[in-house]
């Protein structure tokens, strides 16, 4: 149980309230994900729950009846790898390895591309610590109900999850950058294996000790809880599910053995480019994999790509999700999924593809029980769509997050920031792409000629965007 | 006879002679009195009388409709047109503190850097390292302040927060309170923590480390033979009375979302909390004054957006100007309530029961003036503010049974101004800071203790 929700428990005075809605959506084209697509159908939501699917259903007293006659209605959108809301840093680059940080921490509620991908008829996110280490820190699942606290963001009981990042992004951040280890793939393995060694040892020493302590006279000296080996020591129990960034088929293979040896299950590659390769050893290992429709070539290690890698991965068995890693193309995940199809050579169905922005994410997220398909006792988080999703003409014209409207193509204001500092300059609005994927707060090392001097140290720029 | 003698000497005589040696040096030694004579008493609370304001040894000996005693110096004579005031306190001010040095060299470890290097230095006293320079002094004083506590640069955790009162010139000699509690910001390193999410997982770790030493030291003392010898960390130790609820932390938050994160760190760990800064203090007041929780406040608020204040001008050389876009009338339409909510933070948290104390971090002193009559202007008025500005930052910062208002047994912290406070055109003359008394009516006036006695009036 997560930080937070263990504090809930222990303190009902504080608990968060997240509202819900009821509403009968009528005569709809339901895409239930699961179900196939039911035409001219009624959905019914009361108190934040999907209560009935089916033909005539009677609204029951005060709740609120909409005709979407010649609409579609989808589960909201997952994205299993987003930056958005994120307060202050995503990327504490300072060690290798820092389990201890944690999302959670510094969810930004007033995040403006929150708004922006309600636009695209996602509801939940997968909110992710950067990629420059190799442990980085931990994640947060968020529901994308705009306009409440970040605590009331959280998806209040999803399973803890973390990152991990392999690759380039390390080595070249602690290797290169700091001169300490990983500076080879070889040695990103090994911080890993090290670092579970010895949280292991200290789980072992803090229990013991912890038992120590509540005996009469007791005489231990006392082993500090460690927040890091704590984080640690609960993936290797299985409590925290990984996630992490990888592009090569070797270190793809190298981190299966790893997870293998300490018994690790349960944990999915993001980006995973070279995942083609070795789809079989993955569905093997159970290994899920959450990557980009045709997005490549922003440095070395990611050339050797294709966009028929969601493709055979899915062939092969692994459970496949197309994520945005940016606060641009969560906008329109339903396009990327409708180039899955494109580049499948008929091996992909327009269902399958949006499973893997729907369903298959909430599986890689530990919250398919809960959202990702259209069925009753689900919770209500979809969008109505003016055509198929699937089409490039289809717009998201309201999306729903518990039954409740967040986003309105026809009545939401077109300024939808929450909140203006009383000094921000109109001028100067802070509308506007900013760099967006694993290595934001990181990318100030590299200067735009190459080379720039920080804090003493040059590092060599390898190409003109480190994105991923 | 001898003995007669022997026996009347030391029932009688001896006794009388002796206390009459004693009245003389005493009386001879009782340190002058000072005395600010028919002025306008402004106290803390807000209410006004006419009097007179003596003080000897740096202790108010009275206050209001009493005579001045004849061995008193009258430093002014206000003709009832003076106001004398309690002086002003600043609950978190950097004045004289060294700036977070530059271009530090990175450590071997970016990661694990010493304590020092990430900024983690709660033992850091300001007495040690501020300078009393004259340069920020004289404008401190001229803005009416007479105490301050000192907040000092740096990182998460820059340093224990020590109170002082503006006299001398040596801080050592100037200490008001040892140690009102630890600061702690969101200030992020170039090292670990360098991020908000890291900082926040440094202060539980900080907190687990301390916890441990802390159980270690203490089985250490009850089992010395049979226990390994604890360490002694100056880092750790700092924290132990936050640990034990003596002091509480500092902790600098304006925004709400921070406010909260501090909130949920105080529920997980459980120190005592004085929120530094909550700009937007008044979205969480009612969490705030459920837990008690008093506040420094800030009043580094911006100017009025200026298209606030155009009025229409209808002369017909008037350039005609286009009407702004929906979306710039949107904008504005929130500019102008973040504003409006900036200014009135102070009442809303006021109103909502909670202790609100000056913090001036961000402004420098002889801006503060201004800042003051942003908010006189903007529906603020004496009552309301004076006690923030004094007695209320004095006991926050444990100095409320000796300052912050003008009452007899006080120590004298007092400001004498031309006008009242909420005057905009009001001007300082005359500085008390513990008894040490500045004239200020000239602008390079020479600080002296000088004036005329009752006796030498004729």
């Amino acid at each position: 149980m997560k930080r937070l929700t263990a504090l809930l428990a222990l303190l009902p005075f504080v608990a968060v309230a997240q509202p819900a809605g009821s509403v009968l959506i009528k005569n709809a084209t339901l895409v239930t994900i699961t179900q196939g697509d039911k035409p001219e159908t009624d959905l019914l939501v009361v108190d934040g729950k999907i209560k009935q699917i089916g033909k005539n259903i009677t609204a029951p007293k005060d709740v609120e009846v909409i005709d979407a006659s010649g609409k579609f209605v989808m589960p909201g959108i997952i994205d299993a790898h987003s930056h958005l809301a994120i307060d202050r840093g995503i990327n504490e680059w300072t060690h290798p390895v820092t389990a201890e940080v944690s999302m959670e921490d510094v969810v930004d509620p007033l995040d403006i591309s929150i708004q922006r991908a309600l636009a695209g008829g996602v509801t939940g996110a997968h909110i992710m610590h950067g990629s420059a280490n190799v442990i980085g820190g931990q994640n947060e699942t968020i529901k994308l109900r705009y306009g409440l606290n970040q605590d009331e963001m959280k998806m209040k009981d999803a399973p803890r999850t973390i990152k991990f990042a392999l690759g380039e992004n390390p080595t070249r951040v602690h290797g290169v950058g700091f001169g300490v280890q990983p500076r080879t793939r070889m040695g990103v393995e090994q911080i890993i294996r090290e670092h579970f060694d010895a949280a292991q040892d200290y789980r072992r020493k803090r229990t013991a000790y912890l038992a120590a302590k509540g005996k009469k006279g007791a005489t231990a000296v006392p082993v500090a809880k460690n927040e890091r080996f704590e984080v640690l020591a609960d993936i290797i129990e299985g409590k925290v599910l990984v996630h992490c960034h990888s592009y090569r088929s070797d270190e793809i293979h190298m981190l299966m053995r790893v997870f293998r040896d300490y018994g690790i299950k349960n944990y999915t590659f993001q980006h995973v480019l070279e995942g083609y390769k070795v789809a079989p050893e993955m569905k093997k290992h159970q290994a899920h994999a959450s990557t980009f429709a045709d997005w490549w070539a922003y440095k070395f290690e990611v050339y050797y790509a294709t966009a028929y890698n969601a493709a055979i991965m899915h062939k092969e068995g692994v459970v496949v999700s197309i994520n945005s890693d940016s606060e641009e193309l969560i906008r329109h995940l339903n396009h990327e999924a409708a180039k899955i199809v494109k580049y499948s050579s008929g091996e992909v169905s327009r269902e399958d593809a949006l499973k893997m922005i729907t369903l298959n994410p909430a599986i890689q997220l530990g919250i398919d029980k809960r959202v990702g398909s259209l069925e009753p006792g689900k919770e209500a988080d979809f969008a109505i769509w003016s055509a198929d999703p699937i089409s490039m003409r289809a717009m998201v014209e309201s999306t729903w997050v518990d039954g409740k409207k967040y986003f309105d193509v026809k009545t939401s204001a077109d300024d939808q920031r929450l909140r203006v500092a009383a000094k921000t300059d109109y001028n100067g609005s802070a509308a506007g792409r900013h760099e967006d994927a694993c290595m934001k707060d990181v990318f100030y090392f590299f200067g735009k000629d190459g080379r720039q001097k920080v804090q003493g140290m040059e590092l060599l720029q390898s190409t003109e965007a480190h994105n991923h | 006879m001898k003995n007669n003698l022997l026996r009347f000497l030391r029932r009688a005589a001896f006794p009388a002679v002796t206390v009459a040696l004693a009245a003389v040096p005493l009386s001879a030694q009782k340190p002058p009195a000072y005395a600010f004579k028919n002025v306008q008493i402004h106290l803390a609370d807000g209410s006004v009388q006419k009097g007179n304001i003596v003080w000897r040894d740096g202790v108010l000996e009275s206050v209001g409709a009493t005579a001045v005693p004849f061995d008193a110096y009258t430093l002014a004579d206000g003709g009832d047109s003076l106001h004398a005031y309690p002086g002003l306190i600043d609950g978190s001010a950097s004045w004289g503190a060294p700036e977070w040095p530059r271009d530090l060299p990175r450590p071997a470890r970016m990661g694990e850097p010493p304590y020092a290097r990430a900024g983690i230095q709660p033992e850091r006293i300001p007495a040690d390292v501020i300078k009393f320079d004259n340069a920020w002094i004289d404008k401190a004083r001229r803005a009416g302040f007479t105490q301050f506590a000192s907040s000092l640069e740096g990182k998460l955790m820059p340093g224990t927060v020590q109170a002082f009162h503006l006299s001398g010139t040596d801080p050592k000699t100037a200490v008001a309170r040892d140690a009102a509690g630890i600061k702690v910001q969101f200030e992020a390193s170039d090292v670990y923590p360098s991020t908000l999410m890291a900082m926040i997982s440094r202060i539980r770790q900080l907190w687990n480390d301390a916890t441990a030493l802390q159980e270690h030291q203490q089985l250490y003392a009850a089992s010395p033979s049979t226990t390994p010898l604890p360490s002694r960390e100056p880092v750790l130790e700092a924290l132990f009375p936050v640990m034990s609820k003596q002091l509480p932390f500092y902790f600098h938050a304006d925004s709400k979302e921070d406010i909260e994160r501090v909130l949920r760190l105080k529920r997980e760990l459980g120190f005592d909390l004085v929120l530094v800064g909550a700009r937007e203090g008044w979205m969480v007041k009612d969490e705030l004054a459920k837990q008690k929780i008093a506040v420094l406040a800030t009043v580094n608020l911006a100017d009025k957006p200026k298209w606030m204040d155009v009025k229409a001008d209808t002369s017909k050389k008037a350039p005609k100007k286009a009407d702004p876009s929906d979306e710039e009338k949107a904008f504005r339409e929130k500019q102008e309530a973040a504003w409006k909510a900036d200014v009135a933070n102070i009442k809303e948290l006021q109103k909502a029961g909670i202790k609100v104390g000056f913090s001036g971090l961000g402004i420098k002193a002889e801006d503060v003036r201004k800042k003051l009559d942003l908010l006189f202007a903007n529906g603020y008025d004496e009552k309301e503010l004076l006690p923030v500005l004094t007695r209320n930052t004095a006991e926050i910062l444990g100095l409320g049974a000796v300052s912050g208002d003008l009452k007899k047994g006080f120590q004298a912290h007092i400001q004498l101004l031309s006008k009242p406070l909420s005057d905009s055109k009001t001007t300082i003359k005359h500085h008390v800071a513990a008894g040490s008394h500045k004239d200020l009516s000239q602008q390079d006036a020479a600080p002296v203790m000088r004036g005329r006695r009752p006796s030498e009036d004729k």
